[in-house]
């Protein structure tokens, strides 16, 4: 018996199967969860793909989460997938316009800041609230972040999203606590996706990461992030909200 | 290390074949074309070449929903096949345009990203043609040698930023761009490639599947023919 058996998840940011969201998605089934993908745009086609080197087939849900319409259409959409309940949302979902990152910071306008908060973190607001008709006690949002008590290099304004982000969680789970849901984050330490490609000097993470884990870090393995939402989703942490968990070989605890 | 590549021309021919190969291979594959559409599994956008706004759009669309462009594959061409006497101003402007300048066109333009990224795979689809010559073909040839000039230009520019431009000469391969040639002008070009046959498109996206990887990471403004032996000498 699976530690998800018998709960229904809804993924959203598959793109690859070097997403981390792939492999949430993928241990999800390995443990007995049924999981539906969401997936926009473009990249909709590149999520099916995906899908279909799951373990389990999975379908995938349109779903742009600066789209008000279609948040206002998800749970339709997901009933119409079968989907009578939700117990857990992944949000592994960001976005940031190049001129917002890689050493710009000083000299970005706020038409793009404004992109990169709105798509990576008033989302998560935005994708509970659609998820919410649907999620009942005991319901689980996870989100993917990264440590944005410091600044990084080159991280630049999604590093100011992702601020906003953590502290979106914790409103959150103030407001739906009641309801049962409980709100948390993985702050994962760096890793090669798509989504970090658009990311200049990305190798900057790796070496501070190899110098600074005490655990070491692996920037070509997403399963231990993954793990960790597993765990989230489960039943193993009932009492944790607004929680942030980090899965970065140690490196938030470490001054040098 | 999977990258994200777009194909310009990925809709069919040798484009086509190079967009499978690369997804093969486990790349994130952008097929970039007039039409933008894309079989399942790429990404399909829509990109006239021969116009920088349209080209900058297909780029940017690409770089908010997928990512930033690591190999580029220039491949888009077309024909306006006549002897010169009879080649009109529109025919030799409407090929160098698409097939030179839209190359310059997108390489400029995914330059940009690849040199954030410091590492970038700039593969120019040029023809054997371009360096024996072909009668009937002089806006063609033109086009197809002067990306030879933009390969080995760029592979200077970009090279200390570990971006590689390389140029893939094919020789005569079985697309809708050769199906028009008759039975006469088929067997006659047969008869001077020493390997005796055509090219499956898969043998040219072969090696342009190499060109995008790590492993020819130090291969850059080279001329690679993939000819049969046609255009053996240059």
């Amino acid at each position: 018996m699976g530690i998800l058996e018998g709960k229904t998840l809804l993924i959203t940011g598959v793109l690859t199967d070097a997403s981390i969201a792939f492999h949430v998605a993928r241990l999800a089934q390995d443990e007995g969860a049924t999981i539906v993908l969401s997936s926009f745009g473009r990249a909709l086609s590149l999520t099916k793909r995906s899908a279909g080197r799951l373990p389990q087939p999975a379908s995938v849900v349109e779903l742009d989460v600066t789209d008000e319409a279609g948040l206002a259409a998800l749970a339709d959409s997901l009933r119409a997938e079968g989907v009578t309940r939700l117990d857990g949302v992944l949000h592994a979902i960001g976005f940031a316009p190049t001129d917002a990152l890689g050493g710009n910071f000083l000299n970005t306008g706020w038409p793009d800041v404004a992109t990169a908060v709105h798509v990576s973190a008033f989302s998560l607001k935005s994708l509970a609230m659609a998820c919410r008709p649907l999620l009942g006690q005991g319901g689980s949002v996870v989100g993917l972040d990264f440590d944005a008590t410091v600044a990084w290099p080159k991280y630049d304004w999604m590093g100011v999203a992702k601020a906003a982000f953590e502290s979106t969680a914790r409103y959150l789970a103030r407001d739906l606590g009641p309801e049962g849901i409980r709100v948390n984050l993985v702050a994962a330490g760096p890793i090669r996706t798509m989504a970090a490609s658009h990311i200049p000097g990305f190798d900057e993470f790796e070496s501070i990461w190899a110098t600074r884990a005490p655990l070491g870090w692996n920037v070509a393995d997403p399963e231990p992030a993954a793990r960790a939402c597993i765990a989230l989703f489960s039943d193993w942490f009932p009492a944790t909200t607004g929680e942030i968990v980090h899965v970065d070989g140690g490196v938030h605890s470490q001054g040098a | 290390m999977s990258r994200i590549a777009l194909v310009t021309g990925g809709n069919r021919g040798i484009g086509a074949a190079c967009a499978e190969a690369l997804l093969a291979s486990g790349h994130t594959v952008v097929v970039a074309s007039r039409g933008g559409t894309a079989p399942e599994g790429m990404v399909g956008v829509a990109c006239d070449v021969t116009d920088t706004a349209s080209v900058d759009d297909a780029f940017t669309e690409v770089e908010a929903s997928v990512g930033p462009v690591g190999v580029l594959v220039a491949n888009a061409g077309i024909t306006a096949d006549t002897l010169l006497m009879r080649m009109t101003d529109d025919d030799i402007a409407s090929v160098i345009d698409t097939n030179l300048v839209g190359s310059i066109r997108v390489a400029r333009r995914a330059a940009r990203g690849m040199l954030k990224q410091r590492w970038g795979r700039i593969i120019l689809i040029s023809s054997v043609v371009g360096m024996t010559g072909s009668a009937g073909q002089v806006n063609y040839a033109a086009s197809k040698a002067g990306l030879v000039g933009v390969g080995r230009s760029l592979a200077r520019e970009l090279g200390s930023r570990g971006i590689t431009a390389n140029v893939v000469a094919p020789g005569f391969v079985n697309t809708d761009m050769t199906a028009v040639l008759d039975e006469a002008q088929r067997a006659q070009i047969i008869s001077q490639v020493p390997l005796g046959r055509y090219a499956a498109a898969a043998e040219v996206a072969a090696v342009v599947d190499f060109l995008a990887s790590e492993a020819a990471g130090y291969v850059t403004g080279a001329l690679v023919p993939v000819d049969g032996g046609l255009g053996m000498g240059h």
